[in-house]
C-alpha cells in the first residue's frame, strides 16, 4: 500500500506592529483602536515603573528576591485585555504582573508577596485570579481544572494561564495540555517565551524549533506571535478567548519576547548571557514602538511623557508606602490558616509556642489538668 | 535572609543583596558626603559572589558619612551610609523614613507583645552598630541559656536519675510510675531495696516502705482555718522508714534539682544553703514541694487571689434527719451519711432563682484584669464533692445533682469517691462542677473558712455532727447539730444572699422528708 | 443504587459502604465529581465506583488520562473553582507523581492565600499489603502525609466507619487523604445505616475496653490485633484503639487509655522508622510519662522495601508478633 500522509502542520508567526511602530495594514484587522493603544501604553509605563522600583527595593534591603517583568509587558497586557475582567480567570506564574493589575489586583499585593507576606496572596473577593506560583509548571493543571469547572457548570467564562519556555519541559505542562484538550476546556495557554530559564537558553531547553509546535501534539490551535507587539498579542488572544468562550476548546499562544533583566535580583545574567544579545533586544522593547506609533499619530510627545512619568512615579510611590505601611502579620497567622478549624494539637502548639516546652506539663498530672482550648 | 533595618532612620544597613549573600566588595561610591540624594538614587556599586549590583538609597536625605573604602570587602549588616539629622529628612516628599520607622516600631513592639517574656528586642538584635551588637549578642546568649534551663529537657542535668539504666550505688532503678508513687508517698526511693528485675524497685516495695512508717494523717494540723477542698493535702507526713544519718542536712540525692527546673518560680525553697545553724535540722523532714501537692497549692493560691472570700456559718438541727437517715440506711441496706442529704438540700437551693448567683462560675483572665470577664450562672447543678485520696484532694462531680433523689446521690458519691481513690475516675468526671461541697474536715471541728474551688463562687463545708444544746419551743434540749460553713466570692455573691441561702439549706435539713426526692423532676 | 439482597441480609462490605457514601454525596451535592483512571466505565479496578457513571453520567464520574499529577492538579483546579472533586489514585505506590501537587499546592493553598482560596478535595487511595499484588501495590505511606501540614489523613477499616468518614471527608473544607485498606475491602460485612451520616474526622474508636494494656493501631492491622488479643489468656484485659484518623490525631483518647493502663503497643504495616507509631510513642511519653509501667512498643513493618508477595506475610505484622509484643510489655 502506498504511504499516505496522516499528519501535516504549519505554524505562522504573527506581527502587526514592527519595532519602529509601523503597522502592517494587512494584519491590522481586529486589533486595537488608537484610543485603546494610548491607554494601554500609559498603563504599561505604570507597570514598568513598579517593576523598576521593585528592583530598587530589593537592592536597598526593603524587599526580598524579586523577578523583574521588564520587557514582557506587551504579552501580559495584550492577552489580559482580550479577556473579561471580573469574569475570566487568570492563572499566572510570576512574570505577568501587568495582567494581574489589569484584572484588579492592587499593585501592592505583588510587593507584599516578595516582602515575605502571605497577605499578598490573599486575592480580594471578586478578583478572578490565582496568586503567583513558585513551583514551575504546576499552575497550568490548576488552570485546566478551573476551566473544566466553568465547562461543567456551563458558565461563559474562560481561563488564561501564563508560563515560560522552561515550564514547557515539565511533565505537568504536558499533563495539563492533554487534559485540557481531551476534555475541551475553555482555556488559553500563554507561553511567554523570553528565551531564558535562568541561565538555560531555549536551545538547550528544547529541540523544538518553536514552543508553539508542542501544542500540535494535543490537537490544539496554536500560534506564535511577536510577544513585544501589543497589537498582535491582543489580536490572537482575542481569537483564542472567543473560541474558548464559544465552546471551541483550548488554544496555545507562544509570545516571543525577551527577558531584559536578570532572572531575579539574586541572579547575574552577565555570567551566561552575551551583552550583545541583550542590546539587540533593547530596541524591541514594547514601550519604544508604541511611543513611536503614538507620536506619529500626534497622540504623544515629550511633554506628555514627562508628565506621565511623574504621575507613574507618584502612583508607584504610594503603592510602596502602602506595602511598607502594613504591620507585620500576627504570629498566630502561622497556625490559623492551616485548616478551616484548628485542631487540638495545633492549638496546643500555638498556645505553648512562646514557652519552652511544647504543651508538656512537667508535673504530669495529666491532660485534664491542663488548660483546655476554648 | 533577613530584612535588616536599623532602628535609627539615619542609618542605612548594607542589606543581603541577593539570597544568602554575606559580604560584598565595595567597587565604587557614586555619592559623596554632603550630597543630597533622593529615594532610589544609587549610592554605590558593589560586587558579590553572585553579581555586580548597584545599591540604591532607601530614602531621601543628605549624606553624612560613607562607611567603607573602595576595594574593601564589607559585611552585610554593617551601617553603610548615614544621613544627616533625623526628622529633617522625614519632612521630604518621601515619607519613607517615617514609614520605615513606623514599621520598625511596630515590628519591635509587636515582637515584644507577642513574646510576653523578655525576648531580646528583634529590632535591636539586628541593629548591629559597634558595641550595640556585642551587648545584644551577649544578652541573646544568656536569654537562650536561661530558656534552655527552664525547658523540660533536663535529662543531662538530672545526672541520669530518671534514665535509671545504671544502678549506681544509692540510685534506684524504677519505672516512672513507681517513682511517682514513691514521690507522692514521700518515700525515698533510693533507700528501698528493690525486689524487681535487675534490682528494680517495684510498686510493692514502695508501698511496703511507706506503710511501715508511723505517720498520722494530721488533719488536725490541716489548720482549722482552712479545712476544705483543695487544701494542700496535709501530707501524711511520711517519716520514711530508714533515714540514713547522712541524709539529714542535705536533701535527698538528686531530687533537689528537680523543682528548680520544673517550677516557674525560682525555687530556692528546696535548695537552701545549709539550714540555719542550730535549727534542729537533723530531725527535720524535707519533702520536695512539688507534684500534685504543688499543683493543688497553686490552685489554692489562685483561688485566694481572685475570689474575695467571706464565710457565713450556721448549724442545722439534724435530729430528725438523723432518724430518717438511719431508716433509709437500714431500708436500703446501704450506708447513708448526712452528706447526700446536704447535697440534696444544696441542689434544691441552687435551683431556686434567687440563689442562682451561687451556682455560677467566673470567666476571667487573672493575668489581665482589664480584659472582659463574665459571671456565668448555670442552670444545671453539678456538685463537686471534695474527696480525700492518697494523692491529694480530688473533686469528682455529680452531674445534674438536682435531678437525683437522696439515695441516688448517696450512691453516686460513694462510687465516684471509690473511683477517685482507685485512680480510675474518668477525666470528664473531675470537671465541670458549678458548686462544691466538702466534708473533709468533718472528722473534728465545727466551723471552717473553706477555700472556694475557683472559678466557682461558693463552697459549703460540712462539719462534724455532734450532740449539742438546742432550744425548741422555748425549752432546752439535746439535738444533733450539723455545723455548716458557706464561703462565697464576695465579688459575685452578696452577704444577704449567702446568709439566706444558708438559712434555706438549714431549713431543708431540719425538715428533711422533702429531700428524699429530686429537686427537679 | 438500591441495596442488593445480600447487602440487606448480611450487611455491607467496605467497598459497598464506600460506594454508598459516594452515591449519596453525589446525589446530595451536585458539585461532587469523581475522577481517576478506570473509575467510570470500569467502575474502578476494585469496583469501588461501580455503577456510579451510569447514574451520574460521564461528566461527573470521569475517566481521565493516565497521569497522576494531572489528576491531582486538575482536581485542585476544580476545587479552587468551587467543585468538590474526589480524585482517585489507583494504588498507594502511584502517589509519587501526584505528591508535588498534593503537598505543594493542595496542602498549602489555604495558608498561602490566608484563606482566600481553599481546596476542599478528597483523595481516595487503596493502601496496604496482603492481597498478593504486584510491586508498588502494597505500601502504607500514611506517615508521609501526616507529616505534611495542611492535609488530613484518614484510614477507616470497617464499613460503618468508612461510610461515615468518607462522607465527612467529602464535606470537609480542607484536603483529606482517604486511605482504603484494600486487604479488608471485602473480607467481612456489617450492618451499615442506610441513611447519610458522618463520623467526625479526628476521633479514634475504642474497639474494646481494657485495663492492662493499650493497643493503638489502624487499617487492616486492627483485625490482626483482634486476632492477637484472642490468643492471649482470658484474664488479660486489653484496650484496643482503632485510630481511624491519622491526622489530626485523637490524643485525648490515647492518653486517657494509657494513663489508665500504663502500657502501650502500637501496630502498623508501614516501616518502623519514622512511621506514625513513632509520633504516637513520643506523644505518649510526653503526656503519660509518670503513668508508664513499661516502655511503649511498636510492632511494624521493617525498614525495608515491601517485599513481593511471596514474603509479604512474613513482613506484615501478624497476630503472633503482636501477641508476643503485648505479652512482653505486660511482663516488663
Amino acid at each position: 500500500m502506498p504511504r499516505k500522509s496522516v499528519y501535516k502542520a504549519e505554524i505562522e508567526h504573527i506581527q502587526v506592529m514592527d519595532e519602529n511602530g509601523v503597522i502592517d495594514a494587512a494584519q491590522s484587522r481586529n486589533t486595537l483602536s488608537d484610543e485603546e493603544i494610548l491607554e494601554l501604553f500609559k498603563f504599561m509605563q505604570q507597570c514598568r515603573q513598579l517593576d523598576e522600583i521593585a528592583f530598587k527595593l530589593q537592592r536597598s534591603g526593603r524587599m526580598g528576591t524579586y523577578p523583574q517583568n521588564k520587557g514582557q509587558e506587551a504579552a501580559a497586557i495584550g492577552t489580559a485585555y482580550a479577556a473579561k475582567k471580573g469574569q475570566d480567570f487568570l492563572v499566572p506564574c510570576y512574570r505577568e504582573n501587568a495582567a494581574l493589575f489589569m484584572h484588579g489586583l492592587p499593585m501592592h499585593y505583588v510587593l507584599l508577596h516578595w516582602m515575605g507576606d502571605e497577605r499578598g496572596n490573599q486575592i480580594p473577593e471578586g478578583v478572578q485570579q490565582l496568586p503567583l506560583c513558585i513551583p514551575i509548571g504546576t499552575q497550568m493543571l490548576h488552570a485546566t481544572g478551573i476551566a473544566w469547572a466553568f465547562k461543567m457548570r456551563k458558565e461563559p467564562k474562560v481561563a488564561l494561564t501564563y508560563f515560560g519556555d522552561g515550564a514547557t519541559s515539565e511533565g505537568d505542562f504536558h499533563e495539563a495540555m492533554n487534559f485540557a484538550s481531551v476534555f475541551q476546556v475553555p482555556l488559553v495557554f500563554i507561553c511567554q517565551n523570553n528565551q531564558w530559564a535562568i541561565s538555560v537558553p531555549r536551545e538547550t531547553q528544547m529541540r523544538s524549533k518553536t514552543v508553539a509546535q508542542k501544542a500540535l501534539a494535543y490537537e490544539m490551535p496554536t500560534y506564535q506571535v511577536d510577544g513585544n507587539d501589543l497589537l498582535a498579542v491582543y489580536k490572537i488572544a482575542k481569537e483564542c478567548v472567543d473560541r474558548a468562550r464559544g465552546g471551541g476548546g483550548p488554544s496555545f499562544i507562544e509570545a516571543v519576547t525577551y527577558r531584559l533583566a536578570d532572572h531575579t535580583t539574586a541572579d547575574d545574567a552577565r555570567r551566561y548571557r552575551d551583552q550583545k544579545e541583550v542590546d539587540s533586544w533593547l530596541g524591541r522593547d514594547p514601550l519604544i514602538r508604541l511611543r513611536k506609533y503614538l507620536e506619529t499619530k500626534d497622540l504623544w510627545d515629550e511633554t506628555k511623557q514627562k508628565a506621565h512619568e511623574e504621575k507613574c512615579k507618584a502612583i508607584v510611590s504610594e503603592v510602596v508606602k502602602t506595602a511598607e505601611g502594613i504591620e507585620k502579620p500576627s504570629f498566630d497567622d502561622i497556625f490559623d490558616y492551616t485548616f478551616a478549624a484548628i485542631n487540638p494539637e495545633l492549638e496546643r502548639q500555638k498556645r505553648t509556642a512562646r514557652t519552652s516546652s511544647l504543651g508538656q506539663d512537667p508535673t504530669q498530672v495529666g491532660l485534664s489538668e491542663q488548660p483546655q482550648p476554648a | 535572609m533577613s530584612l535588616q533595618k536599623s532602628a535609627n532612620p539615619d542609618e542605612f544597613i548594607l542589606p543581603d543583596l541577593g539570597e544568602g549573600v554575606h559580604e560584598a566588595e565595595l567597587i565604587k561610591w557614586r555619592v559623596s558626603v554632603g550630597d543630597h540624594v533622593n529615594e532610589h538614587d544609587i549610592l554605590a556599586e558593589m560586587e558579590t559572589d553572585k553579581a555586580l549590583v548597584e545599591v540604591p538609597s532607601p530614602r531621601e536625605g543628605v549624606i553624612a558619612s560613607l562607611n567603607g573604602k573602595e576595594g574593601e570587602v564589607l559585611k552585610v549588616g554593617i551601617v553603610l551610609v548615614t544621613y544627616q539629622g533625623s526628622g529633617g529628612a522625614a519632612a521630604g516628599s518621601n515619607a519613607t523614613p517615617a514609614t520605615s520607622a513606623k514599621s520598625q516600631g511596630s515590628h519591635v513592639s509587636a515582637t515584644e507583645k507577642e513574646w510576653g517574656i523578655e525576648a531580646p528586642k528583634a529590632g535591636e538584635r539586628n541593629a548591629v552598630n559597634g558595641s550595640g551588637a556585642h551587648a545584644s549578642a551577649q544578652s541573646d546568649e544568656i536569654e537562650i541559656a536561661e530558656r534552655t534551663e527552664d525547658a523540660g529537657t533536663v535529662v543531662g542535668k538530672m545526672g541520669g536519675e530518671l534514665a535509671g539504666m545504671s544502678a549506681a550505688p544509692g540510685k534506684a532503678l524504677a519505672t516512672p510510675a513507681v517513682r511517682r508513687l514513691a514521690r507522692d508517698l514521700g518515700v525515698d526511693i533510693d533507700n528501698i531495696n528493690g525486689t524487681g528485675i535487675g534490682g528494680r524497685v517495684t510498686e510493692k516495695d514502695v508501698r511496703g516502705a511507706s506503710g511501715g512508717g508511723s505517720h498520722v494523717p494530721s488533719r488536725a494540723t490541716a489548720a482549722p482555718s482552712k479545712s476544705a477542698p483543695a487544701p494542700a493535702r496535709p501530707a501524711p507526713q511520711p517519716a520514711p522508714v530508714s533515714r540514713p544519718a547522712a541524709a539529714p542536712s542535705r536533701p535527698a540525692p538528686g531530687r533537689e534539682e528537680v523543682p528548680s527546673k520544673f517550677t516557674p518560680q525560682p525555687s530556692a525553697p528546696s535548695r537552701p544553703a545549709a539550714p540555719a545553724a542550730g535549727s534542729g535540722s537533723e530531725n527535720d523532714l524535707r519533702i520536695p514541694f512539688r507534684g500534685v501537692r504543688r499543683t493543688i497549692a497553686q490552685r489554692l493560691r489562685q483561688s485566694i487571689n481572685q475570689a474575695v472570700h467571706f464565710t457565713v456559718m450556721d448549724e442545722a438541727d439534724v435530729t430528725s434527719l438523723d432518724t430518717l437517715r438511719r431508716k433509709l440506711a437500714s431500708a436500703s441496706g446501704e450506708k447513708v451519711s448526712f452528706l447526700p442529704f446536704v447535697a440534696s438540700a444544696v441542689a434544691r437551693v441552687l435551683n431556686q432563682s434567687q440563689f442562682r448567683a451561687l451556682n455560677a462560675t467566673v470567666e476571667e483572665d487573672p493575668a489581665n484584669p482589664a480584659a472582659d470577664a463574665f459571671i456565668v450562672q448555670h442552670r444545671s447543678v453539678h456538685l463537686g464533692i471534695a474527696t480525700d485520696t492518697e494523692t491529694g484532694l480530688m473533686v469528682p462531680v455529680i452531674r445534674d445533682a438536682d435531678r437525683l433523689g437522696v439515695l441516688e446521690v448517696s450512691r453516686a458519691i460513694a462510687m465516684t469517691a471509690e473511683m477517685a481513690r482507685s485512680r480510675s475516675i474518668p477525666r470528664e468526671q473531675l470537671m465541670g462542677s458549678t458548686f462544691t461541697i466538702s466534708n473533709v474536715g468533718s472528722h473534728a471541728g465545727r466551723f471552717a473558712t473553706p477555700v472556694i474551688n475557683y472559678p466557682e463562687v461558693g463552697i459549703l463545708a460540712v462539719g462534724r455532727a455532734k450532740d449539742g444544746v438546742v432550744v425548741r419551743n422555748g425549752m432546752i434540749g439535746v439535738g444533733k447539730m450539723l455545723p455548716l460553713s458557706l464561703a462565697c466570692d464576695h465579688r459575685v455573691v452578696d452577704g444577704a444572699t449567702a446568709a439566706l441561702a444558708l438559712a434555706e439549706i438549714v431549713k431543708l435539713l431540719q425538715d428533711a422528708e422533702q429531700l428524699l426526692g429530686p429537686a427537679r423532676g | 443504587m438500591p441495596r442488593t439482597d445480600v447487602m440487606k441480609q448480611k450487611g455491607l462490605t467496605l467497598v459497598d459502604a464506600i460506594n454508598e457514601a459516594l452515591e449519596q454525596e453525589m446525589t446530595r451535592d451536585s458539585r461532587v465529581v469523581i475522577l481517576g483512571e478506570d473509575v467510570g466505565a470500569n467502575g474502578g479496578v476494585f469496583r469501588v465506583t461501580e455503577g456510579l457513571q451510569k447514574i451520574f453520567g460521564k461528566d461527573r464520574v470521569i475517566d481521565t488520562p493516565l497521569a497522576e499529577s494531572g489528576i491531582m492538579g486538575t482536581a485542585i483546579g476544580l476545587a479552587m473553582a468551587g467543585m468538590r472533586p474526589i480524585p482517585e489514585i489507583q494504588f498507594d505506590g502511584f502517589l509519587g507523581p501526584a505528591y508535588d501537587q498534593l503537598t505543594n499546592h493542595a496542602a498549602r493553598y489555604r495558608t498561602r492565600t490566608r484563606g482566600a482560596i481553599t481546596i476542599p478535595l478528597t483523595v481516595r487511595v487503596p493502601v496496604g499489603g496482603g492481597i498478593h499484588a504486584p510491586e508498588l501495590h502494597s505500601d502504607s505511606p500514611e506517615a508521609i502525609y501526616a507529616h505534611t501540614p495542611g492535609l488530613k489523613v484518614v484510614m477507616p477499616c470497617t464499613p460503618v466507619d468508612a461510610k461515615g468518614l468518607l462522607t465527612a471527608a467529602i464535606r470537609d473544607p480542607d484536603p483529606v487523604v482517604f486511605f482504603e485498606p484494600k486487604r479488608v475491602y471485602r473480607s467481612f460485612r456489617e450492618e451499615v445505616p442506610e441513611e447519610e451520616y458522618t463520623i467526625p474526622i479526628g476521633h479514634a474508636k475504642v474497639v474494646s475496653e481494657g485495663t492492662d494494656l493499650t493497643v493503638v493501631t489502624w487499617g487492616a492491622s486492627v483485625f490482626e490485633c483482634l486476632a492477637a488479643i484472642d490468643k492471649l489468656p482470658e484474664d488479660v484485659s486489653i484496650e484496643l484503639i482503632d485510630l481511624r484518623t491519622i491526622y489530626p490525631i485523637d490524643l485525648d483518647t490515647i492518653v486517657q487509655s494509657v494513663q489508665k493502663t500504663g502500657r502501650c503497643v502500637i501496630v502498623h504495616e508501614a516501616p518502623k522508622t519514622s512511621g506514625f507509631g513513632a509520633e504516637i510513642s513520643s506523644l505518649i511519653q510526653e503526656h503519660c510519662f509518670l503513668f508508664l509501667k513499661a516502655p511503649v512498643q511498636r510492632v511494624a513493618g521493617f525498614d525495608t522495601v515491601m517485599p513481593y508477595y511471596k514474603l509479604e506475610l512474613d513482613y506484615l505484622p501478624d497476630a503472633k508478633r503482636i501477641a508476643e509484643s503485648v505479652t512482653q510489655t505486660l511482663a516488663y
